[in-house]
């Protein structure tokens, strides 16, 4: 008998796939276009050997499986579940499709097989047919096709299930996407939001320095966590610095266990279906016990949201601080709370049933609000112990990982300085946020720190705070500003922080050191091996390139001029009076080349140090390479540094000098000064 | 064939469905009536299983309905309010039921027709005019061939010929294949050609259910005058629903059996005594009567 097939039945099927054959047509037609057509077309259009169109397509393919598998199923997944699910929202289609001779349960598998089919059919068929054209051109790549069929197929069961199971959750359609929408993103959304918050309020708070609400950010929000972990990669090959491997996909297991969990959630929509109520066809939300989280989600996310938003837009006419946050939070709150209510209720009329739980809700982020203020917790007032300390870094305008007793103890005493100065520390902040006169920000900087510990049990623990800087002080002895000064001018700090242990000298590639421009005049000055100069035709400066045994000598003596605090001084602002008596007008490039590693090829954000971004070009032979940059302004008291540019013949006063004495030559005031004057 | 135990359905902590009873022999044509709101939709869509009753049970030949195709394939509905998919024609929902329905007729599908002759079986339903709408569910439910017919407002919208035709097929159906038919109407008029059997609905309780007849012999109104001056008391004992006076006739509608009432109002001695059959729509009214169904004055 034709309607006895208990779990999933065929007419019902064939109608689902009939009423929306556009639907499944149209992702069948953009599919076929993006791979088989476009991969046919690029054989046609480059004039490529087998081998290189076979990485083509393995490249194209690999972003194809991550960035274009996830955005378009997103987007595809949630119109088939509007489709297929549609009849649960409108009485009349509940009473005809439920009147049926089926069970919920044939209902429910025949339309999740349907929804996965949709999108799972024609990825084989555009399987198929990109395979005949690879065939066709000579340039197989059947495992980064089998990839993109197997995200295809993951991305599919995650989004379409995800889908499902909202729909479940909700009675009406609109309501559908929009649920989608917001909970593919809701929980980085609210962390942001509170990051935002607790930034704002709570002294010292260091953005994800929450480490669980870092991962409730990261992972309960599908999309953001499906595009950080599922990309695009090169492998990692160990001693290959030239050729570049063809991508592949990384996060396939992260993937594959999203799409466990789909399936979970599957199930879980199957067991609402079982309990639903059909009469709530039209309703927001269909789960009762449901009803209150939405209610009370719409309106701290409405008070997050919009109350930060107010405050920020209002801050001008408001004075800063905890109270006017409180009041546009409480205002978008009782609005976002009303609101929800109302779409719940059907009903404008809900002031007077809704208020009771308003005013506990709200009397709840008064009370948060206040904990926060007064710092309940003692959240502002704790300095990790300096014996369970392992490392501190010292993240800011220049990172620094401290790892002596002496650094991490001269770190502590800073972090226990700005607890101990925070109004002080918060009135200068506003200040200096505040103030419309610009004379002002020629002598006062603010400047943003985080201490992040590494402590003895390997767990982190990590502040942010704000460091005023004016000449002032920069004078006082305990301020934070003289401290921090002190603390990053170290010279051992400044050697590991300029030239970290990841820099391997043998890495070095070249350097090279702005200098006035008179190679114009003398392009081939130097008679020193490894070292030339080029000139700049458009700028005002040249530049001194060193490589080889010279880059090596040259790298000695600012290595050595560091270690003995002679290079490499941060001046805190460039208002220093003793900034320009020491800073040249020269600064220093180093180029590292990089290797290869599976740090860095897993993910491209991410290295063995976080101080290290990396660029690539072409070496000579055209072939890329990968390296990084250190850059440092030359110092005057480096003695070792200056007395080899002398070596190269190099004179100071013409191509290398101090700031005022750059100044007073009218050289920095000047563009043409060379060519009126000359050099000498 | 269908039957109905203390069923229980709260919507949003209304009752709409208080502990209601009820029973539909096979082969009957019931009529469920009563007034707006009374639960009279939610029973059908209890039958159909569609809905599923907070307590009690639902059953049709003892087994219960919902989530359970094998008693599901014996009925078809005809809802109020009809459903169709968007593109769909009559031939195309045809071919859809024909893969739910084991006993879909094909035969009967072409023999209708003729009757529905004024439905274009290829043209979309949406593009249709309400009657043939409904025309077009009858041509389809009744070639499912049905045991049970569950039908809520059928005629509405069919002209007074057609109305004629559907009735004749429901009729030929429940004497030639035993075919039982629930229907829902407040054309009471028309229910009362047709049904055999009635339930009234009144806030989510059935209040009363009997075979057409029996409820007719039940209540029954009867007209009586006295000679001028004279006006004894009405007897006690006597069931009395309503009683109201035009001049010197008065009306009593009384519920019990008709000769004892007419030996009892006898023996007053009136000089004019009538006792005349109930409408449906009257026993509706007056039954509801009791229930302070308001309109009741009005009507009268």
């Amino acid at each position: 008998m034709r309607s006895a097939n208990w779990c999933f039945n065929v007419p019902f099927f064939r109608k689902q796939a009939k009423r929306f054959w556009p639907l499944w047509s149209l992702y069948t037609l953009l599919f076929v276009m993006l791979l088989p057509m476009y991969m046919l077309m690029q054989a046609q259009a480059r004039f490529l050997g087998p081998e290189s169109l076979a990485d083509k397509f393995q490249t194209y393919l690999a972003s194809m499986a991550t960035f274009g598998s996830l955005w378009i199923n997103l987007f595809f997944c949630i119109l088939v579940a509007m489709a297929l699910w549609s009849y649960l929202y409108n009485n009349r289609s509940v009473s005809m499709i439920h009147a049926l001779p089926l069970t919920r349960g044939t209902l429910f598998l025949t339309n999740y097989v349907a929804g996965l089919l949709f999108s799972i059919a024609p990825s084989l068929v555009v399987f198929v047919l990109a395979l005949g054209v690879e065939v066709f051109v000579g340039a197989l790549t059947i495992p980064a096709l089998c990839t993109w069929l197997l995200c295809q197929i993951l991305f599919t069961i995650f989004f379409f299930s995800f889908a499902t199971l909202l729909a479940f959750v909700t009675g009406h359609i609109l309501a559908l996407p929009f649920f989608y929408g917001i909970f593919s993103v809701l929980t980085k959304g609210i962390t942001m939001l509170l990051d935002g918050v607790f930034s704002s309020f709570v002294y010292g708070y260091s953005e994800r320095s929450l480490t669980a609400l870092d991962w409730f950010g990261n992972w309960l929000s599908p999309l953001y966590a499906l595009q950080l972990k599922v990309r695009p990669v090169r492998p990692y090959v160990a001693e290959d610095l030239v050729v570049r491997p063809p991508m592949e996909v990384s996060g396939l297991g992260v993937l594959a266990v999203c799409a466990a969990v789909g399936l979970g959630m599957a199930l879980l929509a199957y067991l609402l279906y079982r309990r639903r109520s059909l009469e709530l066809a039209g309703e927001v939300i269909t789960v009762s016990y449901l009803k209150p989280v939405f209610k009370f989600g719409v309106a701290i996310c409405s008070g997050l949201a919009f109350g930060m938003m107010f405050y920020q837009l209002f801050q001008q006419f408001f004075s800063r601080g905890i109270w006017s946050l409180l009041f546009f939070l409480l205002l978008w709150a009782a609005i976002g709370y009303y609101a929800a209510e109302m779409m719940l209720r059907k009903s404008f009329r809900v002031f007077r049933a809704g208020a009771p739980g308003l005013f506990a809700l709200l009397l709840l982020m008064t009370a948060a609000m206040l904990a926060m203020e007064y710092d309940i917790s003692g959240y502002e007032k704790t300095v990790p112990d300096a014996e369970k300390v392992q490392m501190v870094q010292v993240l800011g305008w220049q990172d620094s990982k401290l790892t002596t007793a002496e650094d991490i103890g001269g770190t502590i005493a800073l972090h226990e300085t700005l607890i101990q100065q925070k109004a002080d520390i918060e009135r200068q902040s506003d200040e200096y946020s505040r103030n419309s006169n610009s004379d002002y920000y020629k002598d006062h900087e603010l400047y943003s720190i985080q201490l992040r510990y590494t402590l003895q049990d390997g767990s982190i623990f990590q502040r942010r705070y704000s460091i005023p800087v004016s000449l002032e002080t920069l004078e006082q002895k305990d301020s934070p500003a003289k401290q921090y000064d002190a603390l990053m001018n170290r010279p051992a700090v400044r050697v590991e922080t300029i030239f970290p242990a990841t820099y391997k000298t043998e890495n070095l590639m070249e350097i090279s050191m702005n200098v006035p421009d008179y190679a114009k005049q003398a392009p081939a000055t130097s008679q020193v091996p490894g070292v030339r100069f080029e000139s700049d035709p458009y700028g005002q400066d040249a530049k001194m390139i060193l490589s080889g045994e010279a880059a090596q000598k040259f790298y000695a003596a600012v290595r050595e001029d560091i270690t003995a605090g002679r290079l490499g001084y941060v001046f805190l602002g460039d208002f220093h009076p003793e900034f320009k008596k020491i800073n040249c007008i020269n600064g220093i490039y180093f180029t590292f080349r990089q290797d290869y590693n599976k740090t860095n090829s897993v993910d491209g954000m991410e290295s063995a140090d976080t101080r290290t971004r990396y660029m690539e070009k072409q070496d000579e032979n055209g072939k890329r390479i990968s390296y990084y940059e250190q850059n440092l302004d030359l110092q005057i008291t480096a003695s070792s540094t200056i007395a080899v540019l002398e070596q190269f013949g190099l004179r100071q006063g013409v191509h290398f000098m101090t700031v005022e004495q750059a100044e007073k030559s009218g050289y920095l005031n000047d563009p043409k000064y060379y060519e009126k004057y000359g050099y000498q | 064939m269908i039957e109905l135990r203390e069923v229980v359905k709260t919507f949003d902590g209304t009752r709409a469905l208080d502990g209601l009873s009820m029973f539909v022999p096979k082969g009957s044509i019931y009529g469920l009536v009563g007034p707006n709101g009374a639960g009279k939709s939610t029973v059908l869509r209890h039958i159909t299983g569609v809905y599923h009753q907070d307590s009690g049970q639902v059953l049709m030949e003892g087994s219960p309905i919902f989530e359970n195709p094998s008693a599901k394939v014996r009925l078809a509905d005809i809802p109020d309010e009809l459903f169709y998919f968007i593109t769909d024609s009559t031939r195309d929902l045809m071919q859809f039921y024909k893969g739910f329905y084991p006993r879909f007729d094909l035969q009967r599908y072409e023999a209708l027709k003729d009757v529905f002759r004024t439905v274009n079986e290829k043209r979309p339903i949406r593009h249709l005019s309400k009657g043939m709408q409904k025309q077009s569910a009858f041509w389809l439910a009744l070639c499912c061939r049905p045991d049970l017919l569950v039908l809520d407002e059928p005629v509405d919208g069919l002209d007074p010929v057609m109305r004629r035709q559907v009735w004749s097929l429901l009729m030929e159906d429940v004497a030639e294949e035993g075919t039982t038919v629930l229907v829902s109407s407040h054309n009471l008029r028309e229910l009362e050609d047709v049904c055999d059997h009635v339930g009234i609905l009144s806030r989510g309780r059935v209040l009363l259910e009997r075979s057409l007849s029996e409820l007719q012999e039940t209540v029954t109104k009867f007209q009586l005058a006295f000679a001028p001056g004279e006006e004894p008391a009405l007897p006690e004992g006597l069931n009395i629903l309503s009683e109201s006076s035009l001049g010197r006739v008065k009306t009593l509608i009384i519920r019990g059996n008709v000769e004892e009432a007419t030996a009892r109002l006898s023996a007053l001695g009136p000089v004019l005594l009538d006792a005349l059959p109930l409408s449906l729509e009257e026993i509706f009214i007056y039954e509801l009567g009791g229930e302070d169904y308001a309109v009741r004055e009005l009507v009268l």
